[in-house]
């Protein structure tokens, strides 16, 4: 933001005051979709390749729930604090458009699978939360390709179903947010711990977390809602924190110039840096929801809760905000999200709960762990070798590469130096040579086990790995 | 409109009488007592009934479009889309 | 040829016995097929390639397996068309399913298929399965073998002629409110609604999900017991399917009612039932009196509201199960130049008008502002209905009624919707609590066939087929040949 910007933003932030609600769709990083057995990772198949006659609706078949989107919703209802209903069930959404092949959508409407939570964050330093009203689940629908660069000028659109019934959960805010800052942290926070949890790869771009946004703005001091505008199609945290203090400013410039808002919903033109309007209240669709009878109620009973509730790290919230801080300084940093994860979620969660000291308190830090895992990144050591050097670090300190280097540890992935091993390996294992080249492929693990055994745990396994088939094939 | 079904002036007047009538008749439901009743949305204590994430082969395009009225050999295909019919 | 109007018990033996083959019972059926389908069209789709691949491979099952292979084995049979197989056109008797072929076959007809049944086509019904009388198919109502005038009643109607008629012994129906169990009255055979959730749903295409449940018709109380066998059990793929095992119903039928109490409720023989109808009705009572059984008479109160709550809640999850067909996918199409109109020109094409009115109810029912008034009221109705005939079963074993309040009437006779709804008042409420049910033949009024519904608690299916049973082997109405039957040359 420009400062004349900031500057005009907070004059006009000094008579009104934005209240602001988001609603937030996350794939769930199940394997199959929501109610067939397509994959749910449908990024990489070619159009309609990834669709089966369940997710095509074609007459006769039916859903079934997949078990897996159930646990990842209730995982995070509780990350969120959230009640968890003893009972709940789908409903189906009725509407008419090419990406939904049914016409509905199942989704749940007045029984939800959990209410009334809390995301807590910070806003400048200081700290922040917002209620959760609900975080509910249903299926993502298909997309579609309009021919030709604007919707207006298009003459056919495409249908791709390969989207069509991935998991997508909800998770709707309260109106708690204040500003354009509040909801940027709110969604920056609430990104962070989807991903930490394991449920959603919290990728905005890809959509497979999309954000919409309700604003009002009231006059400072009023306690009634203003009228209510919902804002779409923001895909980065930067176009929501630009929509919505464009839209407070639009806004109140209609309330100063004496006119009236309506209630509508408009879209974020990114090229324009404007929210334009795409529809108002008098087009507001009447889903006809009703109970989904293809699908049985659920009852999550409490020793489902406290199952799912063991696959989540128990931390305080703050120090779930520090492991969520720790995950984004490594992902930023260039580890992969799921390498860091692993890490923090596994080994890292285990040393912080034995030596009752969290990450950034270690000898090792976030920057030590970066560094230990970009060793493991370029190939340099192991993981066996990173595990152990990661609890001596952790408690004493110190300088990854240079122990490596002293200690000798680097990872043996010259097939010279190797392949002395490989054919001593062989020798002592003529039974488990033979039964491999007979068509036996866990006898080559025998194998790797002596030659890794031979180098101290040095040798790369993947290379051991081919240098043995290369070695057996011969 | 909400069912999507176009009726010229002709049908819309004889099944607009048709389902006048049949309204009217099952209107008598109204006149239970159902204060203290729950709903039954379908028969039976069947609850729970999930299946295990296990993905299964996708059926691909192909097979997918085999029906299909109009299409490119890769999607479907419908005609332009006008704003007003936009759901998203 | 013999085999005509033959039982599934009779045709196995016959097979055993080296009398006959799959492939001379197939083209039996197809000769009788092709003499007597002129009048009746109670086809829609002849599947005689896999047919005849199927009495090929049931040859060599009962060749190298005599002792172990199903009693279905190398058995005609047909498939109401709204039921799936793979590469075979289904339509649902609606033009907006023209030329789908699906790509998977109906669980309950698979299981048919892998005990060796011959499938020779696809049988004629009421579009989506909504009517009683055929004469809502798109392509034209089948006829009554009893009377090629009169409608063979519906939904299932074609499926009730072709049995009826004697071309295959038995025939898959479905029924959501009675569409087995009515036509079966209507055609003299008899037709079984399993309790719903015994059967698997999948590949059935769908018209109401919460009641729709395929079942056999079938010329004898044993052969749907047979056919209810093999096609009943758990399916993965249909979530309101039961996982409890299924009660094997062969013993049941030799059990007798002697000591059981059979409920007659009062309502079910009111109004509405014609005078003949009742006569046969009571007749059969008197049979299974004479077998042992102990009437008592009942009450089911809320019978009279059973038709608004069915014509709310079918018509409302039919508006929603049929949304899919809006021409982007498979079937019929429409072609305009936008979305919203393609729409609208693709559904009022390829509806009749008995599916129009039910979207157009259904989709009122449920819109903001009559639900709670129209579906709300109506789901906890079916609530109260459901409770009523539990409260009844704690004091019978099993329910007692006519099927149908008239015999088959002549067609076009009945062009008000509504005088139609009321040939399933007695049908439906069993579909609202989820009950299994049967009808049986109780009779003739003018040479055309009365049926007598039996109607037990959920799961006690086998308790349907013994009560059913002793009537059967108390009577020979079962056996009587209809005229279209007795074509045969």
């Amino acid at each position: 933001m420009t400062q004349t910007a900031e500057a005009a933003s907070s004059a006009v932030l000094a008579r009104y005051e934005p209240v602001i609600g988001l609603e937030v769709h996350a794939q769930l990083l199940t394997r199959s979709k929501m109610f067939c057995g397509c994959s749910a990772d449908y990024t990489a198949a070619a159009p309609n390749d990834n669709t089966c006659p369940v997710c095509l609706g074609l007459p006769g078949v039916l859903p079934v729930i997949n078990r897996q989107a159930i646990e990842y919703a209730v995982r995070t209802a509780l990350a969120l604090e959230c009640e968890i209903p003893s009972f709940t069930k789908f409903d189906r959404k009725n509407y008419f458009y090419p990406d939904l092949p049914k016409g509905y959508q199942i989704s749940q409407y007045d029984l939800p699978l959990s209410l009334n939570g809390r995301l807590r964050f910070e806003v400048e330093g200081e700290p922040a939360s917002c209620g959760i009203t609900r975080v509910h689940l249903e299926e993502d629908t298909g997309t579609l390709h309009h021919a030709g660069d604007v919707l207006q000028s298009a003459t056919s659109s495409l249908v791709d179903l390969n989207r069509c019934g991935v998991p997508l959960m909800e998770i709707v805010g309260e109106p708690d947010l204040r500003s354009a800052a509040a909801a940027h942290e709110y969604l920056v926070r609430l990104r962070q711990l989807l991903v930490y949890i394991g449920v959603n790869d919290g990728n905005l771009e890809k959509g497979s977390f999309r954000c919409d946004a309700n604003i009002s703005m009231r006059p400072r001091g009023a306690s009634e809602y203003g009228v209510k505008v919902e804002i779409k199609n923001m895909n980065s945290f930067r176009a929501v924190r630009l929509a919505l203090e464009y839209e407070l400013e639009r806004q109140v410039a209609v309330l100063d110039g004496g006119g009236a808002l309506t209630q509508e919903t408009r879209g974020w033109v990114e090229a324009r840096r404007q929210t334009v309007s795409q529809r108002s209240k008098e087009y507001a669709h009447d889903y006809r929801y009703f109970p989904e009878p293809d699908l049985p109620p659920l009852r999550l009973d409490a020793e489902f809760v406290d199952r799912v509730r063991a696959t989540l790290p128990e931390l305080p919230a703050a120090r779930a905000m520090r492991f969520a801080d720790a995950f984004e300084g490594l992902v930023d940093a260039g580890v992969a999200a799921k390498t860091a994860a692993n890490w923090l979620m596994g080994d890292v969660a285990a040393l912080a709960n034995e030596h009752k000291v969290p990450l950034h308190a270690s000898g090792l830090g976030v920057e030590g762990l970066r560094r230990l895992l970009a060793l493991v990144e370029t190939g340099t050591i192991n993981a066996p070798t990173a595990k152990e050097l990661l609890g001596e670090l952790y408690v004493s300190g110190g300088d990854a590469e240079a122990l490596v280097r002293d200690r000798g540890l680097a990872q043996v992935s010259d097939e010279a130096q190797l392949a002395e091993a490989i054919d001593a390996a062989i020798a002592a294992n003529p039974d488990a040579a033979a039964d491999f080249r007979a068509g036996l492929e866990k006898a080559l693990g025998r194998m790797v086990g002596h030659v890794m055994k031979a180098t101290g745990n040095k040798a790369q396994p993947q290379l051991v790995n081919r240098m043995l088939r290369e070695r057996l094939a011969r | 409109m909400l069912a999507r079904i176009g009726l010229d002036e002709a049908e819309t007047a004889r099944i607009g009488v048709e389902l006048e009538k049949i309204l009217d008749h099952i209107s008598r439901l109204q006149q239970v007592d159902t204060s203290a009743l729950t709903e039954t949305a379908q028969v039976g204590e069947l609850v729970n009934v999930m299946r295990d994430d296990v993905p299964e082969p996708p059926r691909g395009a192909a097979a997918a479009l085999r029906n299909a009225p109009r299409s490119d050999g890769h999607h479907f295909v419908v005609g332009a889309i006008q704003a007003n019919e936009l759901d998203a | 040829m013999s085999s005509t109007r033959s039982s599934i018990t009779e045709l196995a033996a016959r097979l055993r016995a080296g009398k006959t083959t799959p492939q001379q019972l197939l083209a039996g059926a197809m000769a009788h097929q092709k003499r007597v389908e002129p009048q009746l069209h109670a086809y829609l789709t002849s599947t005689t390639e896999l047919a005849e691949q199927q009495a090929e491979a049931a040859a060599l099952t009962l060749a190298e397996h005599p002792d172990s292979a199903s009693p279905l084995c190398g058995i005609p049979m047909a498939l109401k068309d709204v039921l799936c197989v793979q590469g075979v056109e289904t339509t649902a008797s609606s033009k907006v399913l023209t030329g789908f072929r699906p790509p998977y076959t109906a669980t309950a007809v698979q299981r048919l298929f892998d005990a060796g049944a011959v499938c020779v086509g696809k049988t004629n019904c009421d579009e989506f399965a909504m009517g009683s009388s055929n004469e809502n198919s798109a392509f034209g109502a089948a006829g009554n073998p009893w009377d090629v005038e009169r409608v063979p009643g519906g939904s299932s109607g074609g499926s009730a002629a072709t049995v009826g008629a004697g071309v295959v012994p038995y025939a898959l129906g479905t029924d959501t409110g009675g569409s087995i169990r009515q036509p079966a009255s209507l055609c003299g055979v008899v037709g079984f609604k399993p309790t719903y959730g015994r059967v698997s749903r999948y590949g059935l295409i769908a018209f109401a999900s919460s009641l729709d449940q395929i079942g056999p018709l079938a010329l004898s109380v044993e052969d749907c017991a047979l056919v209810f066998a093999v096609i009943a059990g758990h399916d993965p793929r249909d979530s309101t399917s039961d996982p409890s095992p299924v009660e094997d119903p062969q013993p049941a039928l030799g059990r007798g009612v002697d000591g059981l109490r059979l409920g007659v409720p009062r309502e079910y023989f009111g109004a509405g039932i014609d005078a003949g109808v009742r006569g046969c009705v009571e007749d059969a009572l008197h049979v299974l009196e004479a077998q042992g059984a102990r009437l008592r008479e009942v009450s089911l109160p809320s019978t009279e509201v059973a038709l608004s709550t069915y014509y709310i809640i079918a018509p409302a999850e039919c508006s929603s199960n049929l949304a899919r067909y809006d021409g982007v996918r498979f079937g019929l199409r429409e072609e305009q130049p936008s979305l919203t109109d393609m729409y609208l020109r693709t559904r009022a094409a390829g509806f009749g008008d008995e599916v129009k009115r039910r979207v157009m109810l259904g989709t009122y029912a449920l819109s903001s502002g009559y639900y709670d008034a129209y579906y709300r009221q109506a789901q906890k109705v079916r609530t109260l209905i459901a409770a009523e005939f539990a409260s009844v079963f704690e004091s019978v074993d099993a329910l007692v009624s006519p099927t149908s309040p008239t015999v088959a009437f002549t067609m076009g006779e009945r062009d008000d919707p509504l005088s139609m709804y009321m040939c399933d008042v007695v049908t439906l409420p069993a579909n609202l609590a989820g009950l299994p049910g049967i009808s049986v033949p109780c009779g003739f009024i003018d040479s055309l066939p009365v049926g007598l519904q039996v109607l037990a608690p959920r799961f006690q299916d086998a308790r349907v087929f013994q009560v059913a049973n002793a009537y059967q082997r108390a009577t020979d109405w079962h056996a009587t040949r209809s005229p279209l039957a007795d074509a045969a040359a």
